[in-house]
């Protein structure tokens, strides 16, 4: 190899740590001596070398050493952190309350039917904020299901549940219970409210309370639930059924009923109240145009 | 390598490899780290690590380590390196031998401060400082040529100033 002022450096050491054959030692001091600035720079090196101070220690060497064959010392700790979080999500699992199922309540309603519904409500409620949907009342849902309970343990009541306008009204009650907002009740007292729902179902007179602002639900009287949106036309394509005509004394029947009911449970879809009740009857109730066609 | 070797190798390296550390990174405590997350990852490998292996593998993570934190400190370790170069360094008769070897390593870069600790300290084989430290045996050596050099150029403008 021939050394030259490009490569010397790579050699100089290996010359100096005398890890070079006699015949690579002699070229490379022929090259030194044949560049005596490089040759004052490779001598000159011998002088640096250094040597460690050894009261230099790793503190504590001791926590170091392991005495377990198998795994780490902080697998133990990965260990118990696990388990405290899989203990704290199964108790809050524990701690969340049990929503009312829908379907329990009535044989052959599905969610997919009120869904979209909801959603239509929603989307033309406007003031019908994000915060009301975010807030349950666990009190008002408690109240539903005790209506329900009440009017399934009277005898026409079970049988109202089961008959085929009522049982899509019924469908279309319980996701809202669970979902749209809950304005304040305008009549506290709940379980009054209960009576006159349970009084209404069982056909018996109803004793004209004055505290009972009936007025105050002008639109739940004539809301039968679906999409605000939806012509009937639209509503059959979309859930694939056709629209059954009643007679008017059964609608009346009926939005008496789930008026009544939603009035009971202090539902009142802040959306719908404006609405003109021409336009109501127009886009919000399909089935009460179709039973007048 | 089992749990006996492994405390084998603590017993045997973790003085040096702290030695190592801190003479590249200047800091004790970052130097403890350093040590103690090396060993923690040898422990969680021991059984894939041979015992015979195990001293590279040591000093070739704790290299590593310096490495990332060099990186990590790198615009403070600039205007120390700034600072370095407007104040000259006066030696002190009563300077430890310790302080002396830091202020030396000061000059120069990460590369050069790992393979002279690793050439000086330890006397591992060029060959063995290209496996660790992921060089050349050629870059190696003129690193190391280099790293010298400056050191002897401080040296002697210690002499002078003296």
């Amino acid at each position: 190899m021939n050394y030259t002022r490009n490569n010397y450096e790579e050699h100089a050491l290996d010359y100096l740590e005398g890890r070079m054959t006699e015949e690579q030692s002699n070229r490379f001091k022929h090259f030194l001596v044949s560049n005596p600035d490089i040759y004052n720079e490779v001598v000159e090196l011998k002088l640096v070398y250094l040597t460690p101070d050894l009261s230099v220690q790793f503190p504590d060497k001791q926590r170091l050493h392991q005495t377990q064959s198998n795994g780490s010392p902080f697998r133990m700790w990965y260990a118990i952190a696990a388990a405290l979080i899989i203990l704290i999500s199964f108790v809050f699992l524990l701690s969340q309350p049990q929503s009312t199922q829908p379907t329990e309540l009535v044989e052959g309603s599905s969610m997919e039917e009120v869904d979209p519904r909801i959603e239509g409500l929603q989307e033309n409620s406007p003031t019908l904020l994000e915060s009301d949907l975010a807030e349950v009342d666990l009190g008002t849902e408690q109240r539903a299901d005790d209506v329900v309970k009440a009017i399934k343990s009277e005898p026409k009541g079970e049988e109202i549940i089961n008959q085929g306008s009522t049982h899509r009204f019924f469908a279309k009650i319980d996701p809202l219970i669970e979902t749209i907002s809950v304005e304040e009740a305008v009549h506290q007292d709940a379980e009054r409210q209960i009576d006159f729902a349970k009084n209404e179902v069982t056909n018996e007179k109803i004793e004209t309370d004055p505290s009972l602002d009936r007025n105050s639900f002008p639109v739940l009287d004539q809301l039968p639930m679906t999409d605000l949106t939806e012509s009937v036309l639209d509503y059959e394509l979309k859930r694939g059924e056709k629209l059954v005509a009643i007679s008017e004394a059964e609608v009346e029947s009926d939005r008496s009923t789930i008026g009544k009911l939603l009035a009971s449970i202090n539902l009142i879809p802040s959306g719908l109240r404006d609405l003109d009740k021409d336009e109501i009857r127009e886009k919000v109730m399909p089935e009460f145009i179709a039973s007048r066609d | 390598m089992n749990a006996d070797h492994y405390n084998q190798c603590v017993h045997e390296y973790s003085d040096k490899l702290y030695r190592f550390a801190v003479s590249l990174l200047a800091h004790e405590m970052d130097a403890e780290d350093v040590v103690q997350g090396v060993f923690e990852r040898l422990w969680k490998r021991h059984d894939k690590v041979d015992f015979r292996a195990a001293k590279t593998y040591l000093f070739t993570s704790v290299h590593r380590a310096c490495i990332d934190q060099f990186r990590k400190r790198k615009t403070e370790r600039e205007v120390k390196d700034k600072l370095m170069v407007a104040e000259p360094y006066m030696p002190d008769r009563r300077m430890e031998d310790r302080q002396y070897i830091e202020e030396l390593l000061k000059r120069l870069n990460e590369n050069q401060k790992s393979l002279v600790l690793l050439r000086d300290y330890e006397g591992y084989s060029y060959e063995e400082i290209s496996e660790i430290t992921g060089l050349t045996l050629a870059q190696v050596k003129i690193n190391l040529f280099r790293a010298r050099k400056k050191l002897q150029i401080f040296l002697s403008d210690c002499v002078i100033q003296n």
